[in-house]
């Protein structure tokens, strides 16, 4: 069997169909408590979207033009909206113990996603080249030298900073946030605590 | 009271008063997804759910 025909069946058996795009979930899953995860990633792609229009016209352009100023400001509240509703999705998952039923490994990667996320952030307030972003960029070249990543994480420098910002951390944040999703489809959402008709914990693909 | 009208500093954990109000924000907003009701679905009748 070549590494092709087992990755088919690796997916087929890790993430049906019927798991990955369900028509039907459990009821529970209409609370609003429910709702927060995927605010989080409808934040996450206006980010991109916004974030890809900002790359293509430029600093110049989001600083002068009145639709730069708009598209700046979409992404800005986005970024708002989108650590809003994680940290409201963390309080979620965190009282309901989503960890429980074989999940720990995905409470694991949204705790990552957390830290990705606000090195996401930080990078780009030192992107906006405002003063506040000036300043803040001039105060934690301490912090980063106190750490010993000086020398790797040069945050006065705005093409290095802006790179990170643009490229990698995106591409590491998608990167997760599909691990992330898949494991959701993977296990199934995770039941109430004390629902007695909740099915049974940890059963795979449960409805 | 707090000043909220300014963006002075709080006592307690340097929170300014905008940092209090996007707390209590979330504060609200996860009690209100808590308590809101939601559509259920009623079990049939006479049938496996």
């Amino acid at each position: 069997m070549n590494w092709t025909t087992r990755l088919r069946r690796w997916l087929v058996r890790e993430i049906p169909m019927e798991d990955l795009l369900p028509d039907r979930l459990p009821e529970y899953v209409h609370s609003y408590v429910y709702f927060f995860g995927v605010l989080t990633l409808a934040s996450f792609l206006t980010l991109v979207l916004s974030g890809i229009v900002l790359v293509i016209f430029g600093p110049t352009w989001w600083h002068i033009s009145a639709l730069g100023h708009f598209v700046n400001s979409v992404h800005f509240w986005a970024v708002q909206t989108f650590f809003f509703f994680m940290v409201l999705h963390l309080w979620a998952q965190f009282f309901m113990a989503a960890w429980r039923g074989g999940r720990a490994v995905n409470w694991v990667s949204g705790v990552v996603l957390f830290l990705v996320s606000i090195l996401t952030a930080f990078t780009g307030f030192l992107s906006q080249q405002n003063f506040d972003s000036q300043w803040v960029a001039l105060q934690g070249k301490d912090a980063f030298n106190a750490l010993g990543v000086g020398g790797f994480f040069n945050i006065l420098n705005f093409g290095q900073i802006y790179g990170l910002h643009i490229v990698l951390l995106p591409l590491l944040l998608a990167a997760l946030i599909g691990f992330h999703l898949y494991l959701v489809r993977s296990k199934g959402v995770v039941t109430p605590i004390d629902d007695p008709l909740a099915p049974n914990e940890g059963a795979h693909h449960d409805e | 009271m707090f000043p909220l009208t300014s963006n002075a500093p709080l006592d307690f954990f340097n929170m300014t008063a905008s940092d209090l109000a996007i707390v209590l924000l979330m504060i609200a907003v996860f009690v209100l997804a808590l308590v809101l009701p939601y559509p259920r679905r009623r079990p049939p009748k006479g049938g496996q759910p």
